[in-house]
């Protein structure tokens, strides 16, 4: 069913996107030692993910997607369950999490907002400082502002060389932390795209509308552009151009009457759901424009 | 292999029903025990004695007269086990397929500790939690029966012995051991007659069905069988000469006196059954004429006959309706009471060696339903599936051994049921009982291994 591969290297962060069901938390859970992979392996800092699964777990935090805690317990009393686990007894970095987000633990579990669980984990994930995480869904559940200040805190553990695996259909979160990002769609990874890449191309996407029918067909005529799209109605066309040829393009523009010009910002949102729109590879995913 | 922050988060997450289920058993025992009157149980089992239902029980009706016998059929029966197996059940699936069901378990495993330690933890609470569960019934059980009954440790003696070893100013062992120390003294007899409410009459029949009831017990120890199945038949006594000795001192006789008397006793018992019968029924219609004379029920009556018997009108109309004269009714009446009388004190008598052997069946069998309940919670993902094996066989045993005990058609489903194992009337009759004891510990052992085996091998869906 599934045939995933990728590797991180350290200090890297890495994105993990992906619809539901397509495999992301299975392939967490693999890492984890929860599972055992009917065919291949995990290997964390060398170590296999089902054989050593409690020595991985010293270097390693985890956020479960799903924020299941344990009944009959205050957020205090998980606190303390965790470090003990752990042998956590440096409880600074906790102290420091709870109070990045603002977190008072002290009730009951049972009666805790989503919100609350959710930085419950964030917390014990982090607590003993280590080297690598996996994070399933970080986000979920947590208020805009709070996931601002998830994304603050994950380039906080960046700058200190943590390697991040982030599984997410969160974009901008992945977009703003991620170096590499990996595409996966029904147990498959489909695209890797290294984010840098996409802050900084150079094919980039115009879209304008022209004063009458006749300035439309003229422009159309012209072989000199790059035409996506084009939609005689409305008048308006989409043009690719590269940014070596950008000096060209406002020449020819400036032999026509226009209503107005701008810019098609790319977005990761629109790559990855046009990802899923239609069977792509990665080429044309990075290659389209319009819509 | 043990990790104590999973084990007090364990206790953490059950130790409400565990007190629960530990105080509604603990008061259960300890409530029926201080509530047991030996001497109405008794006149009970008395009213009965005539019935068809009595026929049909056959001694099972002296066994489960006693206190010990009331506690096997409730504590250690249906009701018990229903209660100690709602915590064993619903905790063994809470420790493992809950938390893997709903997801928590997640966060235990991923940190540095190894599977096998969450599991080995797990389990060394859910057997731990029962063994201390059984502990403190058994415990506060034994305090309560020893407080009210004084029959755990120590000896019982009944109200006659103590006030006749007084006026003799002999040890109360010594009298309990030689029944004719009262029977022979007027003074002690008086007194023995007094302390037990009885007239002098029926405490002398007492004291004879006594003797020899002490005399068959002193053989049976001999012949190494139970008491109450060589009462029903003594000739095995004949069988042997160390029997006959034994049975002899208690009653100060010549071994070869005593011989003769049993074999004539004997022969007489052959040729009376039938009139024996004649007599009971006759003794029934007495019974009921005179109940009809006094304005009392018959079981009311047949609970204190002394009612009937100092009552010379009363005795006059039962005479007539049993066909009796006076005279021997008045005799039959007295044998019946004196034997009352001898029931009582069996009722007094506690089995301690048997209680705590109970105690340690229905533990043994608990252990054995745990590792049934953990295993299915071990092996299966989902809360749903868990129970439906580990709550759905346990108690699928309870009902095929509740319906075996319902008429001999059934009973061949006793084979299909775990519950089998600990069989409270072997134990109570001193019929062996150490294999299935030892049966049901190899059992536990096994599903215990596999289940943590299972479970360290197994996908979870976290």
């Amino acid at each position: 069913m599934f045939d995933v591969s990728f590797y991180i290297e350290e200090g890297e962060v890495f994105g993990f996107l992906g619809p539901n069901g397509a495999g992301k938390t299975t392939t967490i859970r693999h890492i984890m030692g929860f599972s055992k992979p009917e065919k291949g392996s995990t290997t964390v800092d060398g170590m296999d993910g089902w054989r050593d699964a409690d020595r991985i777990q010293k270097e390693m935090g985890y956020l479960p997607g799903e924020i299941a805690l344990p009944a009959n317990l205050t957020g205090t009393q998980f606190i303390r369950y965790m470090a003990e686990l752990r042998g956590v007894t440096d409880m600074t970095k906790t102290e420091y999490l709870l109070n990045k987000f603002e977190l008072e633990p002290s009730g009951r579990l049972k009666r805790m907002s989503l919100g609350m669980k959710r930085k419950l984990a964030i917390v014990t994930a982090f607590m003993h400082d280590p080297r690598i995480l996996a994070l399933d869904e970080p986000t979920s559940g947590l208020d805009p502002v709070m996931q601002e200040t998830f994304i603050e805190f994950v380039l906080e553990e960046k700058q200190q060389g943590k390697t991040i695996l982030l599984s997410s259909h969160v974009f901008n979160e992945v977009e703003a932390t991620c170096d590499r990002i990996a595409i996966i769609k029904e147990g498959r990874v489909v695209s890797e795209i290294v984010t840098d890449d996409l802050r900084h191309r150079q094919d980039k996407v115009y879209k304008l509308e022209l004063l009458d029918d006749d300035e439309f067909v003229r422009f159309t005529g012209d072989t000199r552009l790059g035409i996506i799209a084009a939609h005689r109605e409305k008048l308006q066309v989409t043009v690719g151009i590269h940014d070596n040829d950008i000096n060209e393009f406002f020449f020819i523009l400036s032999q026509f009457h226009l209503k107005y010009l701008k810019e098609e910002k790319f977005t990761l949102e629109e790559y990855f759901l046009d990802f899923y729109d239609r069977e792509k590879t990665v080429a044309e995913g990075v290659g389209r424009v319009a819509r | 292999m043990f990790s104590r922050p999973v084990f007090w988060q364990s206790v953490r997450s059950h130790y409400v029903l565990w007190v629960i289920c530990t105080v509604v058993l603990t008061a259960l025992l300890s409530l029926i025990s201080a509530f047991h009157d030996p001497s109405v149980m008794s006149s009970f089992m008395e009213a009965f004695e005539d019935t068809p239902m009595a026929a049909e029980a056959g001694d099972q009706f002296e066994l489960f007269g006693s206190l010990l016998g009331i506690i096997t059929q409730t504590v250690f029966g249906f009701a018990g086990m229903m209660i100690a197996m709602v915590y064993v059940v619903v905790t063994a699936n809470g420790l493992v397929a809950s938390e893997v069901d709903r997801g928590s378990m997640a966060y235990t495993l991923s940190t540095p500790i190894k599977r096998s330690t969450v599991i080995f933890t797990k389990a060394t609470y859910l057997i731990a939690s029962i063994v201390l569960m059984f502990v403190i019934i058994g415990g506060v059980g034994a305090v309560t029966i020893q407080i009210k009954h004084h029959g755990l440790w120590g000896t019982t003696y009944t109200a006659d012995v103590k006030a006749a070893a007084k006026i003799l100013d002999r040890d109360r062992a010594e009298v309990a051991a030689d029944l004719t120390l009262i029977s022979e003294d007027p003074q002690a007899f008086s007194a023995g007659a007094r302390a037990r409410g009885l007239t002098p009459m029926v405490y002398s029949a007492y004291l004879v069905q006594a003797m020899q009831r002490d005399a068959t017990a002193a053989a049976a120890e001999v012949l190494g069988m139970p008491a109450a199945e060589l009462a029903k038949d003594p000739s095995p006594i004949l069988d042997d000469p160390e029997a006959v000795a034994a049975a002899a001192g208690v009653l100060k006789q010549d071994p070869v006196a005593f011989r003769a008397q049993l074999e004539e006793m004997l022969a007489q018992m052959e040729a009376s059954k039938a009139e024996q019968a004649i007599i009971e029924t006759q003794l029934t219609d007495g019974l009921t004429a005179a109940a009809k004379h006094l304005g009392l029920r018959t079981a009311e009556l047949a609970a204190d006959l002394s009612l009937l018997k100092d009552d010379s009108g009363a005795m006059a109309v039962a005479s007539e309706a049993s066909t009796m004269d006076v005279l021997t009714l008045d005799y039959v009446i007295t044998q019946v009471m004196a034997s009352n009388e001898v029931s009582a004190d069996l009722a007094v008598d506690f089995d301690a060696f048997a209680f705590l052997m109970m105690i340690l069946g229905f533990l043994l069998l608990m252990l054995a339903v745990s590792g049934i309940s953990f295993l299915a919670s071990c092996t299966f993902n989902l809360s749903k599936h868990s129970l439906a094996l580990g709550a759905g066989l346990p108690f699928a045993f309870l009902i095929l051994n509740l319906l075996s005990t319902v008429n001999d058609t059934l009973e061949p489903l006793k084979f299909f049921s775990l519950m089998t194992l600990f069989d409270t009337e072997r134990i109570m009759r001193g019929l062996l009982y150490a294999p299935q004891f030892v049966a049901l510990g190899v059992l536990t052992v096994i599903l215990y291994v596999f289940a943590i085996r299972v479970f360290k091998r197994k996908d979870l869906p976290l």
